[in-house]
């Protein structure tokens, strides 16, 4: 019986010097998952992510706005760029990648930036309007 | 003194004729020698053949029936009649009645020479020369009439038959004897060859003879000729017998040579003045010219000449008051030679001013008629036609050249009130191998050269203000230069395509190399020039590279996004110079920033480099890397993200996604990051299997040992 014992420690501590794996994150596919988009309204998120997917949202916002206006007309390729810029923010917001979602939403707000001078031309009495 | 002479001559002629006339018109008496062409009346009874008359011919004899000739001339009568009756008495025995008497007396003479019937002629004995003219049917055209001859043996004796016909002077003309001989002499004039006599020709040309006598007047005279000498001729009536001077004879300066002594008569002058002591003297055998006039040259302080295409040109007088068109119209006024749109006034200090008299008279009154001063000089230039083969008409003060692609290149004449666009019209316009875009001109002036450029096609097609053309002036080039006859033959004419004009487009396209275009060309018509980009092309990251700024400039280009969202926005404005690099897919994966790849390692079909892109997940990776592999652990998917520079690794759980469908649990990946797909000797469950397999292992080992 001892040796019985014996042998099992040694199996279960020969498991002992496998790898530690990473945890999962998810994210991957976060603009078509409803709980990212509901995680944006829990009051028990992390308030960082919470800052940023407010962020983001605004800025989805604006460009939804300026598609009705016509900016997918006038500014199609900018659009696209922008509709992906969104998605890669949503999926760098629910994978944790708060770094890569901050830069990505300045670059994000510069493009919506230029659709929006595109379908709005301003005069030379206008300044330059920002988000 | 040679009057005097003359007049000598022709006493000692007349006084010698006349004596020998004297004789030969007194009645024939019995003691008269007999002498030729006297008429013999011999009575002999009872003989017929003596009943006629005989006359004693040219030899002095007479012929008699039955005995012959018989010299009588020479003798009187009486011995005459003895000479006869000795002669016939061979042949007839009664002669005691024969008498022989002198019935008439008559010229026998000869006519030679240029009369109608040369001969000999039968006259009375008080014939003249007239007389034995018209017996030998009057005098042939071209007769010598001054100069006839009258030879009597050796004795020749010349007579003015002429004169005698003017004056009806009969001691003009020698007494005829018998056995003379009037020889009528042929003009000079006639030559040595027998033609039809024209006598208005033969009249004109003159009437002197060779003698020496004769008055020669020759040059602006209407009819030159050899005139014959006549006493108390003038210098002016033989001009006139030679038919007056020409409309080019310059009669101020006639020259008269008598033997050695020139002289110079003013026919004009005398004319005017009338003064008979400015005639000079004229004697047999004078010479007289007139010459051709000469035109003087014409200066004077009040002098102003018109030279060039009208229609008298020359040097006017200038009035008071005289208009620069006063003065053309003395000249007659331009022809139909010349330029009228180039008249040039120069003035007395050499200063040149222009005047476009066509342009005035059309009314365009661009410049002021010059007002014309004494001195100066109004020069109207030959027309420069087109077909004029001489291009050196065209001072480099008034032609501008074209060269290059136009029809017709060359060298016109130029104005400045025309443009550009009237020199390519009027060079036949561009052609179809013309590269509108860039016309240069090439302007001159103060002994330098410069070029500026010129887009033609662009105001062509969108228009603009006409003091946008480039202003042309006389001495300018224009050059038209060539576009590349084939794009994907332009590597034949790179040498003939200015750098700064190519465009460079390299890499995967059909043919890659130089294109010369101009502004107005878009990016897709540069690239379709080049044949379009190849199957392989990687059209999402195609670079143009501006060259020609002081900094790098490059543009990348989707051009993959602008096929799928059509905004024309995305093309970059390409111009001369720049470059153009379409890279392939399947170019060196070290040329592909490991910025925009994903890398799969482990356990999958195809472990690699994958292009991604935002809108694609874990599940299109592992698709496309040929999926997890048998021996995948598949429940321990690594996803290793670049985070501001760090690594940080999730796991995914695919087996457990395949059961749940659970979206939310697919990992975060962008470009940059790395997968990895570990074998499913890396799980727990194996890993303690193989430690239960290595103790039970050592175990029975031990066993045996123990058991040994």
């Amino acid at each position: 019986m001892r040796g019985i014992i014996t042998i099992l420690t040694l199996a279960v501590l020969s498991a002992c010097s496998s790898p530690v794996w990473p945890p999962e994150r998810g994210g991957g596919m976060a603009e078509r998952t409803p709980a990212a988009r509901h995680a944006v309204f829990s009051k028990v998120t992390d308030s960082r992510r919470d800052r940023l997917f407010d962020r983001l949202m605004v800025l989805e916002t604006a460009l939804e706005a300026m598609i009705a206006d016509g900016a997918d007309r006038k500014a199609r390729a900018e659009v696209n760029l922008a509709q992906k810029k969104t998605v890669r923010i949503r999926r760098e917001i629910a994978g944790h990648l708060f770094g890569e979602a901050e830069k990505d939403l300045i670059a994000l707000k510069e493009r919506l930036n230029r659709i929006r001078n595109r379908i709005y031309p301003f005069n030379d009495r206008d300044e330059p309007r920002d988000l | 003194m040679c009057t005097a002479m003359h007049w000598f001559k022709k006493l000692i002629i007349g006084i010698a004729f006349a004596c020998a006339a004297s004789i030969a018109q007194a009645a024939p008496t019995e003691n008269q020698p007999l002498q030729v062409g006297d008429v013999l009346k011999i009575f002999l009874p009872g003989e017929e053949a003596f009943d006629q008359a005989f006359q004693i011919r040219a030899d002095g004899s007479v012929i008699l029936p039955e005995v012959g000739e018989i010299d009588l001339a020479g003798m009187p009568l009486s011995e005459a009649e003895q000479t006869i009756r000795d002669r016939l008495s061979v042949a007839y025995r009664d002669l005691g009645r024969l008498e022989v008497s002198l019935s008439d007396r008559r010229l026998l003479i000869q006519v030679l020479g240029l009369v109608n019937e040369p001969g000999e002629v039968d006259l009375a004995a008080t014939a003249n020369i007239q007389t034995a003219i018209q017996v030998a049917g009057g005098l042939k055209q071209g007769a010598q009439l001054d100069r006839l001859q009258l030879r009597r043996g050796s004795l020749v004796v010349t007579f003015n038959y002429k004169e005698y016909l003017d004056t009806g002077d009969i001691a003009i003309l020698p007494s005829l004897k018998p056995k003379d001989i009037v020889f009528v002499p042929a003009s000079p004039l006639i030559g040595n060859v027998q033609v039809n006599f024209d006598a208005q020709t033969l009249t004109a040309a003159g009437d002197g003879t060779e003698d020496g006598t004769a008055v020669k007047v020759f040059g602006e005279v209407i009819s030159p000729g050899s005139f014959a000498y006549k006493t108390g001729q003038s210098v002016v009536d033989l001009i006139m017998r030679a038919g007056g001077v020409t409309r080019y004879a310059g009669v101020e300066k006639i020259r008269v040579m008598n033997g050695d002594e020139p002289a110079l008569f003013d026919l004009k002058q005398y004319l005017d003045t009338g003064d008979k002591d400015s005639l000079p003297e004229i004697r047999p055998g004078s010479t007289i010219y007139v010459p051709i006039r000469v035109e003087e040259v014409k200066s004077g302080g009040r002098t102003v000449y018109v030279m060039g295409e009208v229609a008298k040109p020359g040097a006017f007088e200038m009035t008071e008051g005289a208009s620069f068109f006063d003065i053309l119209a003395n000249s007659g006024g331009p022809n139909r030679y010349a330029e009228t749109r180039q008249l040039r006034v120069i003035r007395a200090n050499g200063e040149v001013v222009p005047f476009d008299l066509g342009g005035y008279t059309e009314g365009r009154g661009t410049n002021q008629v010059p007002v014309i001063q004494p001195g100066d000089a109004i020069f109207v230039p030959e027309k420069a036609d087109q077909l004029e083969k001489s291009w050196l008409k065209i001072s480099p003060e008034r032609a501008i050249q074209i060269i290059g692609q136009v029809v017709r290149p060359g060298r016109y004449e130029w104005s400045d009130e025309m443009s550009m666009l009237d020199l390519l019209a009027h060079a036949g316009g561009p052609t179809r191998q013309a590269d509108m875009s860039k016309l240069q001109i090439l302007k001159t002036g103060e002994g330098k050269a410069s070029t500026i450029d010129f887009d033609l096609q662009k105001f062509i097609d969108h228009g603009g203000a006409l003091s946008d053309l480039p202003v042309l002036k006389a001495g300018y080039t224009v050059m038209i230069p060539e576009l590349p006859r084939d794009p994907s033959d332009n590597k034949a004419q790179w040498v003939r395509q200015a750098s700064d004009r190519s465009i460079y487009v390299m890499g995967a396209v059909g043919s890659p190399g130089r294109y010369a275009f101009n502004d107005n060309l878009h990016f897709l018509d540069i690239i379709a020039a080049a044949d379009g980009p190849r199957t392989d092309a990687d059209l999402q990251n195609i670079r143009v590279t501006h060259r020609g700024h002081s900094d790098s400039r490059v543009t990348p280009l989707n051009l993959s996004l602008y096929f799928e969202t059509g905004d024309e926005t995305l093309l970059p404005r390409v111009l001369p110079g720049d470059v153009i690099y379409v890279p392939s897919r399947n170019r060196d994966w070290t040329e592909v920033p490991s910025g925009q790849m994903v890398r799969v390692i482990g356990s999958v079909g195809s472990p690699g480099r994958y292009k991604f892109d935002d809108s694609m997940t874990i599940l299109d990776l592992l698709a496309e890397a040929g999926g997890p592999s048998a021996d995948a652990w598949a429940e321990k998917i690594v996803v290793v993200n670049l985070v501001e520079g760090e690594p940080k690794a999730q796991a995914f759980d695919l087996v457990n996604f395949a059961r749940q469908g659970d979206f939310g649990s697919l990992p975060v990946i962008r470009a940059g990051d790395t997968v990895y797909v570990p074998s499913i000797e890396q799980s727990d469950w194996k890993i303690f299997m193989n430690g239960v397999r290595d103790v039970v292992s050592i175990t029975s080992v031990f066993a045996l040992l123990g058991g040994l």
